[in-house]
């Protein structure tokens, strides 16, 4: 046997034939479509750019510092404004004579003494709590009643402020405040529902779950959910075979 | 990237690397399509076939695993497509005209090159699902035998027969 014919012996297919490999040569090769190509290539990019390593970066940290910073601005929010909210509950009137009080007999060190002197007080800070904020605070905590006399006199001094801008703040911040924890609840749900479809994607680490579902719909005789379960299971496992009874199941008409 | 195995380059891309995915989809773009449309005889259903296969591949990366080689994975997945495809409509796709009567052009003409490849191309066409696959996958795929019998899912002696009888009548329409 010469060198040649012994090579051409090594590279015979056993299982094919030469001639009906030659005439399969001759069909040629036919190709896809460029723009399948093209289609094929996006996706397989933009699935690893939507899952893999960006995305428990933009879920990580930082999404833990904002959620946990608008926690943080809303409880403050809402301590400030629990002072001035109005028909919180429905006190009485303050009495007449906390008015006549004079200023100097019980102008008291204000309990907000930590401030230093030279630092600026906000405007808002200074501002009276209305009687209803008053009555809620002196009954949490009657010690601070006194100093609220004296904040409520300076304000009486200063002739203060009108009174609509300072309705108007409360109901403002409650706003900004139900908008902010709104929009906290919203970014928590939508977080928890990709979780929880993460999740159900990963439950479906089992193909005999998903086989065994698919023959408990066709037993009962639910041919729409089956085909949608079988759908279900060639997107989890395109590579697992469909066992027997089951592609009968389906190919029976 | 270029001398890494199939295996290297898939288990890459489903750890994110896109590159990896290119280069092997440059290694199976050509044998997949075959594939395809040498089962259905028409481009359009070939294409589509064919981008659902790769669908499925990468929806299904992060399941891949070395111990099976990449070729046989691919084609198993691209079987599978296949037998859904023709379980969803048992009309699959009509011959084309000219693989359904490939010598009405050309009565009594000398076989030439082309004749012969519509021939083939026919006989392939006609022949039963089961056949066509073990051949196709034998051709396109290039899987060895116990390959083709645990993608089509049949025993090593089954897969031998069905390429036996494909073979058997491919030759007959050949003439060789």
């Amino acid at each position: 046997m010469s060198p040649t014919s012994r090579k051409h012996e090594k590279n015979r297919d056993p299982l094919v034939p030469d001639e009906v490999r030659a005439a399969w040569r001759e069909a040629g090769a036919p190709e896809p479509a460029e723009l399948v190509d093209r289609a094929v290539l996006n996706r397989a990019r933009a699935a690893v750019e939507s899952s893999t390593p960006g995305r428990p970066w933009s879920f990580g940290w930082p999404h833990t510092v904002t959620t946990a910073a608008v926690l943080v601005l809303g409880v403050t929010l809402l301590l400030q404004l629990r002072d001035q909210a109005p028909g919180v509950s429905q006190p009485p009137p303050p009495a007449p004579a906390s008015r006549t009080v004079p200023a100097d007999a019980v102008r008291t060190p204000p309990a907000r003494d930590s401030v230093s002197a030279d630092e600026p007080v906000p405007d808002r800070m200074l501002r009276a709590p209305t009687p209803e904020a008053e009555a809620v605070r002196d009954e949490i905590d009657p010690a601070a009643s006194a100093a609220g006399i004296s904040r409520r006199q300076d304000v009486i001094e200063q002739d203060a402020a009108p009174a609509a801008p300072a309705e108007q703040q409360p109901a403002q911040g409650t706003r900004l405040l139900e908008e902010a924890l709104l929009k906290n609840e919203i970014e928590i749900e939508s977080a928890d529902v990709e979780h929880r479809a993460r999740r159900s994607q990963s439950e479906e680490t089992d193909p005999e779950r998903l086989l065994a579902e698919i023959r408990r719909l066709l037993d009962a005789g639910e041919f729409e959910d089956a085909r949608e379960a079988l759908a279900r299971f060639r997107l989890a496992f395109p590579d697992h075979p469909l066992p027997e009874d089951l592609a009968t199941a389906f190919d029976a008409p | 990237m270029k001398g890494d195995s199939d295996e290297a380059l898939m288990l890459s891309y489903a750890k994110g690397n896109a590159k990896s995915f290119e280069a092997l989809y440059g290694r199976y773009r050509q044998p997949l399509f075959g594939y395809f449309l040498r089962h259905v005889s028409d481009e359009a259903t070939a294409n589509d076939l064919y981008q659902g296969c790769w669908e499925k591949v990468i929806a299904a990366r992060g399941r891949y695993r070395r111990r099976s080689p990449f070729r046989a994975w691919l084609f198993r997945i691209a079987h599978n497509h296949l037998v859904d495809h023709y379980r969803r409509g048992r009309d699959a796709s009509p011959l084309p005209p000219e693989l359904a009567d490939p010598d009405a052009d050309n009565p009594g003409e000398e076989i030439d090159n082309q004749v012969r490849r519509t021939r083939f191309l026919a006989a392939l066409a006609t022949l039963p699902e089961e056949q066509r696959d073990a051949l196709l996958l034998r051709l396109e795929g290039d899987l060895g035998l116990d390959q083709i019998a645990a993608v089509t899912g049949v025993g090593a002696e089954t897969a031998k027969s069905r390429l036996r009888y494909a073979t058997k009548k491919l030759k007959e329409v050949l003439g060789v």
